[in-house]
């Protein structure tokens, strides 16, 4: 059980670099239909083809994105099958977790159905970047409980952590659906000013008929201030980090790999923005970003000892 | 022979400073004039006069303390009955009662006409009617009468974001009595945990707290009805408009971590849980008034 859920995060993890990589080669599009494409399961050129004028057939760009709605249902299907087998055998946190990722998994694969049909909406793209973190959260969370024979703590410092970290990569994944990533050339300036001016349209994401979003569609101005927003939110990750740091110094190991991965992801990030976003670096973005993400979730279940509760607040209004 | 005898009248003097302190509930007092604080930056735009908010601190803490005077004075034949109170100062007698009584009415003078002439005379007729409220209504009054005494006297505990906030705006403006809302319904799951796990205590001193009269569990459950009513409270300043994202994901989290807390302590009602219930409510507070100032300070700067 506990190998098959391993196996299940690693499946994971390769569907979400999968699903970067189709995204950052412009290939989310490469079948305009779901959940054929071009009307059939193999991608080919076809007479069916024809008839969408609006893009071209390209083999490499078809064969990108069916393999990764093809790895993706193989997902679905072994996370059905982990779930029939835990649910006998364990009780408490796992049960429901895997329950919970059987409905989600299905969700997610309705969002990414939308991510075509609605042809890489904006708020539909961040959904289902942000639907991939939690599915390997929820499903590396199963495999370290099983491992470590702990019911993960729900509230403590480590998900404050989390929580933060997920909201910087909502923020990554806005940046990424509104093609904002290579607006700010320089850091830690961008494009020579050292403030950009923020205000509520970038959240905005208009429905267009019959177009793509494909490269965005908001001004330079608002792409700036969305790309601005990730920076920001990285201080504030660093932030959250100290403040974990401080009141959980006794879980080193943890911390450790929160810090290892927490600075090589503020790296990469620096140089993706300076080198103009190479595949790999870009794709080593979103990886790191789920390792930080697992090794926030890992804290949910390190040991800890139970604090005993110091003399308490006495002298209070009574 | 002299030597000695000076240094205990040091001593005695300096201890009668400490006994007269302690009737003043100075870190009860402290974490109002937090909310004071909040209330009065989030009055503000940006820019403040030190010297003013001072006098808005200075003013409200004198009327909280000869509010918190009062209460010692009223309550210091219960208090001998209890285990948690019996050393304060005028229960045992250290502080004699009309000495007291002296002292809490040059605390509330000085507070009034701090607040009078140097704040506004809204900020300082609020700040003696919540005093009013806390030493003389609940105290006097509510405290013996009904098990619903903390529910009701509450409201006074709720009224420092507001006095902060109308010592800079003076006028009483909706999102203020939101915060005072949300303490409001804050106060029952917090006061009532700490009466869980006092409850002998309440019960000797024959004070009618809700798990003497109707039971642990109930008491629990009731917490823990009011922390689903604070998780509604508390996001209403965003549905109006006046706070934003920060804020609504701080106030998610500490809901509930707060709701967790609570429902814990209904499913086994120990000492413990309600000891840790209690323990976190201070937290919640502080954190949901720590992100009302964060919210607002970094909207002020990035937008």
């Amino acid at each position: 059980m506990r190998r098959f859920a391993l196996f299940n995060v690693f499946l994971a993890l390769i569907v979400i670099t999968l699903g970067a990589l189709t995204r950052l080669m412009d290939a989310g599009l490469g079948c305009p239909d779901w959940p054929v494409c071009y009307g059939q399961l193999i991608p080919q050129n076809n007479l069916a083809a024809e008839e969408f004028v609006h893009w071209q057939f390209d083999s490499v760009k078809a064969w990108m994105e069916m393999g990764h709605r093809y790895i993706a249902s193989l997902l679905g299907l072994s996370i059905v099958i982990q779930a029939i087998l835990l649910w006998p055998r364990y009780l408490g946190a796992v049960r429901y977790l895997s329950l919970f990722l059987c409905g989600w998994v299905v969700l997610q694969g309705l969002f990414g159905m939308w991510t075509v049909t609605m042809r890489l909406w904006p708020p539909v793209v961040s959904a289902h970047l942000l639907g991939g973190a939690l599915t390997i959260g929820a499903q590396f969370l199963i495999w370290r409980v099983l491992t470590s024979n702990r019911e993960p703590k729900v509230f403590s410092v480590w998900s404050a952590f989390a929580l933060v970290v997920f909201f910087q990569m909502a923020l990554g994944a806005w940046t990424s659906s509104q093609y904002a990533g290579l607006v700010c050339p320089d850091f830690p300036t961008c494009q020579g000013r050292w403030w950009v001016e923020i205000d509520a349209n970038i959240l905005s994401a208009p429905i267009v008929q019959g177009d793509e979003y494909l490269g965005g569609l908001l001004s330079m101005r608002d792409k700036m201030a969305v790309q601005w927003l990730h920076r920001l939110g990285a201080i504030a990750v660093v932030l959250m980090f100290f403040y974990l740091a401080i009141r959980q110094s006794q879980q080193r190991r943890s911390l450790y790999f929160c810090l290892g991965f927490l600075s090589l992801q503020i790296l990469i990030g620096i140089l993706n923005a300076i080198w103009l976003l190479p595949l790999p670096l870009a794709l080593l973005h979103n990886t790191v970003a789920m390792l930080l993400w697992l090794s926030a979730i890992n804290g949910l279940t390190s040991h800890s000892q139970e604090v005993k509760d110091e003399k308490p607040f006495e002298e209070l209004l009574a | 022979m002299e030597k000695v005898n000076h240094i205990s009248i040091g001593y005695r003097v300096g201890e009668t400073i400490k006994d007269y302190f302690s009737l003043t509930k100075f870190k009860v007092v402290a974490v109002m004039l937090f909310t004071v604080l909040v209330g009065y930056l989030l009055g503000t735009n940006g820019s403040f006069d030190v010297l003013h908010m001072l006098a808005t601190l200075a003013g409200v803490a004198g009327c909280a303390m000869s509010g918190a005077v009062l209460n010692h004075l009223v309550d210091r034949y219960r208090d001998t009955q209890m285990q948690r109170t019996k050393r304060r100062a005028v229960a045992t007698g250290k502080v004699s009662v009309e000495s007291a009584f002296l002292f809490s009415m040059a605390l509330l003078l000085t507070g009034f006409s701090l607040l009078y002439w140097q704040v506004n005379a809204l900020t300082a007729v609020l700040s003696v009617l919540s005093m009013f409220g806390y030493g003389v209504i609940y105290s006097l009054w509510l405290k013996p009468a009904t098990p619903q005494n903390i529910t009701i006297g509450g409201f006074a505990g709720a009224m420092p974001p507001l006095l902060g906030y109308t010592a800079v705006t003076n006028m009483v403006a909706p999102e203020a009595l939101l915060w005072v809302l949300i303490i409001f319904t804050w106060t029952p799951p917090h006061f009532w945990a700490l009466a869980i796990y006092k409850k002998e205590d309440y019960a000797k001193a024959e004070v009618p707290m809700l798990p003497v009269t109707h039971g642990v569990e109930f008491t629990a459950f009731q917490a823990w009805l009011y922390c689903l009513l604070l998780c509604l409270v508390s996001v209403l300043p965003v549905l109006i408009g006046s706070q934003g994202l920060i804020y609504l994901v701080v106030a998610t989290y500490i809901n509930a971590k707060f709701t967790w807390y609570t429902y814990r302590m209904w499913c086994k009602p120990s000492n413990q849980n309600a000891r840790r219930s209690f323990r976190y409510s201070i937290f919640y507070i502080m954190w949901l008034f720590g992100a009302l100032l964060l919210d607002h300070y970094v909207r002020l700067i990035a937008f």
